[in-house]
């Protein structure tokens, strides 16, 4: 035997020692080991490193747990996933969000101007001297008894009174300072105040 | 001499029966079939606990790493292919698995040379169960894949072929690794058996 097929034979011998090696390398280390001092020695440091991994302790784990850990991974909680129609439940309701914004904002166009006291609706058409008094007067008093309490021949409830009794009077430039004077002295009128035309 | 013929070996009828278990459970894993799952784990989790414990070295990981291992078997069973043992299949996942967890806690050393020397013990201090501690004490300090084929071998009877199916290496490689392991084992092994 060379001495590079003896090293060969020598490789072989922790699967010598294990069994597993076919006919021929069996017979191969058999032959070297019937004549060989150090593979005999080497042989036997197997045989020790064999017996001492064979001779480990088993260890105790817990097996039952782990595998409940592993089915846990296997199965999610079905909470967790999303039904198959979420991604378009969720698109519908932003298109429907978008659709009633758009919805809102033409049917306030369509609704016209916002109105308040101090940017009234278009009025009926007064001469170019009147002077508009916004009156507050008190329940009861309608839109002819108001055109009454001026006191002038010209003067006309252009709007109201209201449910709050706000309307607005127009009166002939020449006489708004008396048509003034007599609305503040009258009980029944609560507020007047001059309005820009 | 060379040995590259033909390496078929004849199974022996334990084995035979329990590679033809393994292929029913897997093919019914690949089926769905959740019993048939817990069925094979039982019946590798011991085996791979000590193998994994044995490449990894680490208690922790050991368990994941079963558990990563098994994950890969139930949804890819119906993958393998029975060209090797089934048991050959699984521990093959299994050491991936292993030295993936180790990178990840980057703690691997590859290196034979970077391992520092192995000191025995007084042997005329150690009984049978302290020398064999020993060994298995200083088989820990060698790089995992040299322990991967010192345990596959001598724990789990191995071929070096079947070793090499389950590193995914050459069989040379499987051979020269347990040639460096041998050799750091040495001066204990000599030491400790009074040569």
């Amino acid at each position: 035997m060379t001495t590079a097929s003896r090293n060969e034979v020598l490789e072989l011998l922790p699967w010598y020692e294990n069994g597993t090696l076919n006919d021929a390398e069996n017979e191969a280390a058999r032959v070297l080991l019937s004549t060989d001092l150090d593979a005999n020695r080497q042989a036997r440091e197997l045989r020790v490193l064999r017996a001492a991994l064979a001779d480990e302790p088993i260890l105790a784990t817990n097996m039952q747990v782990n595998l409940r850990r592993l089915n846990a991974r296997i199965d999610p909680p079905p909470s967790r996933r999303r039904p198959w129609f979420a991604p378009f439940a969720l698109a519908a309701a932003a298109l429907m969000v978008v659709a009633t914004g758009i919805g809102l904002f033409f049917a306030g166009e369509r609704a016209g101007r916002f109105h308040t006291l101090t940017a009234p609706a278009e009025l009926p058409p007064v001469p170019a001297d009147a002077v508009l008094y916004r009156v507050d007067v008190a329940a009861g008093v309608d839109a002819a008894q108001l055109a009454a309490l001026a006191g002038v021949p010209g003067a006309r409830v252009l709007q109201g009174p209201s449910e709050r009794g706000v309307a607005l009077l127009a009166v002939p430039g020449a006489d708004a300072e008396s048509v003034l004077a007599r609305l503040h002295a009258d009980p029944r009128l609560r507020f007047v105040t001059a309005v820009a035309r | 001499m060379k040995f590259q013929g033909d390496r078929f070996r004849v199974a022996n009828s334990a084995g035979a029966n329990q590679n033809g278990e393994d292929l029913a459970c897997l093919t019914l894993i690949a089926q769905g079939d959740r019993a048939a799952f817990e069925r094979l784990y039982r019946r590798y989790y011991d085996r791979l606990f000590r193998f994994v414990l044995r490449v990894t070295g680490r208690m922790n990981i050991a368990e994941d790493v079963i558990n990563d291992t098994m994950l890969v078997i139930w949804r890819k069973a119906g993958e393998y292919r029975a060209a090797a043992q089934a048991s050959t299949w699984i521990f093959g996942i299994a050491y991936r698995k292993a030295l993936k967890a180790l990178s990840r806690e980057s703690r691997v050393t590859d290196v034979c040379d970077e391992i520092p020397d192995i000191e025995a013990p007084p042997p005329e201090t150690l009984d049978r169960e302290g020398l064999h501690a020993a060994i298995r004490q200083a088989v820990m300090q060698l790089p995992p894949e040299h322990r991967a084929v010192v345990d596959l071998t001598f724990f789990f009877n191995r071929s070096y072929e079947e070793a090499a199916q389950i590193l995914d290496c050459p069989v040379g490689t499987v051979k020269s690794r347990m040639f460096h392991a041998r050799a750091k084992l040495r001066p204990l092994l000599t030491q400790l058996l009074g040569d």
